[in-house]
Order: structure tokens, then sequence, then C-alpha cells
């Protein structure tokens, strides 16, 4: 039982009612092992193949866009929320 | 076209201040208030601090969407909503320290007393904790203005992507600019560029601070090689 908010409804919820086929989990490193659960949990509760991304997950400015040559339809990124990137630089 | 959720993972129970942080800050008239985003749900940290007549300054990063949210790229004195300068002291909710080593990068003066709700113990970060890597940037500043041949490393990552910085930079034709293009740098690979004497980093502000003790040549970030007099002022 994580002592983080996952919300694993919303999200089977959002997979189910969008008919997404292959879902890509991003997790920062603090929050990586909880692959464990989340992964039998959501292919027990949809239809989805559900992949983990490997690699880094520094923040919202780091979501992995070239899954979509994967067929990726939904990546669920944990950990960050809304980033405004500022264009000009940092 | 892929889709992105974003679940930030808000830390499930109630967040309270010890009373080890309250008698270390019961003495400040204004705090600024910083949590990372799984910790920032903090209305009885709020009430905590008015009983104790403190003034919160509530300083989110400009480019964070919660309230007290702090990100490790804030690292800059205007990086914050508003001045933080003034505050008696900094109090950090969260673990790691990521998060608060960038609240004494941005402004090098303040202790920053950080809180974890996780464990409920206090720790203080100061700027003689990060000395060693703030001589080493220094250094590197120093070596960048002597420099001939640079690297300017370039991110594909969606909000780390600067590459109008990178030829902005390469513009000024002061010097010899290469400019290279990847994800997540493996800084291995400048082995592989023994010609460059210099390496600068458009991406991640942090990888100038936290990644260049153990980097064969020297790097120094973009907005300081676009004008290395003035951080070299700065550093001072």
């Amino acid at each position: 039982m994580s002592v983080y908010d996952l919300e694993e409804s919303k999200i089977i919820e959002k997979i189910i009612s969008g008919n997404y086929k292959k879902v890509l989990l991003q997790l920062p490193d603090g929050l990586k092992t909880e692959v464990e659960h989340l992964v039998p949990k959501l292919e027990k509760e949809t239809n989805a193949s559900i992949l983990v991304w490997y690699g880094t997950n520094f923040g919202a400015c780091d979501l992995p866009i070239s899954v979509q040559a994967l067929g990726v339809d939904l990546v669920i990124a944990f950990g960050h929320n809304k980033y405004v990137k500022d264009v000009k630089g940092w | 076209m892929v889709e992105f959720m974003l679940v930030p993972g808000y830390f499930k129970e109630k967040i309270e201040l010890s009373q080890e942080v309250l008698d270390r800050i019961k003495c400040f008239k204004k705090i600024a208030l910083f949590g990372s985003v799984q910790f920032i749900t903090l209305e009885r940290v709020e009430e905590q601090l008015t009983e104790l007549s403190i003034k919160i300054i509530a300083a989110h990063g400009k480019r964070t969407s919660g309230k007290y949210q702090l990100l490790g790229c804030d690292c800059f004195a205007n990086s914050f909503s508003e001045d933080i300068s003034h505050a008696d002291a900094i109090l950090y909710i969260g673990d790691g320290l990521f998060h608060p080593k960038a609240l004494i990068l941005a402004q090098k003066k303040i202790d920053v007393i950080q809180f974890n709700p996780r464990t409920t113990e206090m720790s203080v970060l100061t700027q003689a904790d990060l000395e060693k890597q703030l001589k080493k940037y220094k250094a590197n500043l120093t070596r960048y203005v002597a420099s001939k041949k640079i690297g300017i490393l370039v991110s594909t990552k969606t909000g780390q992507q600067y590459l109008k910085n990178a030829l902005l930079l390469k513009e000024k034709a002061d010097k010899e600019y290469f400019v290279f293009v990847g994800d997540t740098f493996d800084f291995s690979e400048m082995e592989n560029y023994p010609f460059i004497e210099c390496w600068v980093n458009t991406a991640c502000p942090r990888i100038g601070f936290d990644d260049i003790a153990h980097m064969p040549k020297p790097l120094i970030n973009i907005n300081d090689a676009l004008d290395p007099i003035q951080a070299l002022e700065n550093v001072k």
C-alpha cells in the first residue's frame, strides 16, 4: 500500500473509457518499485498492454514522446503535475 | 497521437510539523514555504505557522501549477512568483536533497530547514553544504572563458529543448562552437570528442551544478555562457 495517492481507479476508468490499447507507465526513481503492483492490477482491470518506461523521469519536462513509434496511445506520468515551460529559457 | 496523463502522487497522510521544527522556527517573522508536488497540501502547516504569528511567503516556482510548489530547476533568484530574499528562513516540506538544494542555489544566503513528512525528521541545508559544488562551477567558468572549442549540449526532452539558445550562443562566433543533440546525456560520451575544451549545457540547469563533479571536462550552463564575465562577477 503506497503512502502516495496513485489514483489507480481514475487511471483504470481513463484506460477503459478511452479504449486505450498500449499504455506506458513512467515513474520517477522514488516511485519505480510501484510497478510491481501497478502493472498486474492495470492488466487485470483493463484490456490494455501495460508497458513501463525504463529510463529517466526528471519531471514533466521529460515526457517520452518517442514511444509513439511503438504504437503507445497513452502515457501515464507519475510524480509530477503540469509544467509551464518558458520557451525563452530558464 | 499519444496522450499524456499526469498523476502527481500526493502524499496521503496529513502533513503536520514536528515540535522540533516548531522550536526551530518560532523565532522567525517571515518564512518562505515550499514543497515538492507530493507535499503541497499544507493546510495544517499554514495553521501552525499562523499560530506562531509567522507570515508565510507563498512563492511557488513560476513554472509550477501548485501553491508552494517547487521544481528542481527553480534554482535562480528569479525562479519564483515572489522575491524570497527578504525571508527570515526557508521551510521546505519533502524528502530528498534535490529540491532543497535548488533553494540554496537560488539565493545563497538563507539556510533551508527541511521537514520530511515520511520520517518526520528535520534537517538543515546550508550554503556550506554546497560549497565544493559552487567552487567547481566557478573554476569551470574561468576555464570556459579561456577555451576556444566549445560543445553545446541540446536535449530532445520535451520541456528541456532549447536549441534556439544554443544557436544564439553559436552566433556570437567568438569561439568555435559545436552543437550536440541527445536525449538523456551520458557524460562518458564526452570522451569521444576530445577536441572539445569546455561544454555548455542548455537542458536542465541542475546538470551544471549537480553533475559536474565527475565530468572529464568543464561544463557550464547556457545562461552563464551567454555572459561569462557577469557570471564570474556573480560567483565572487
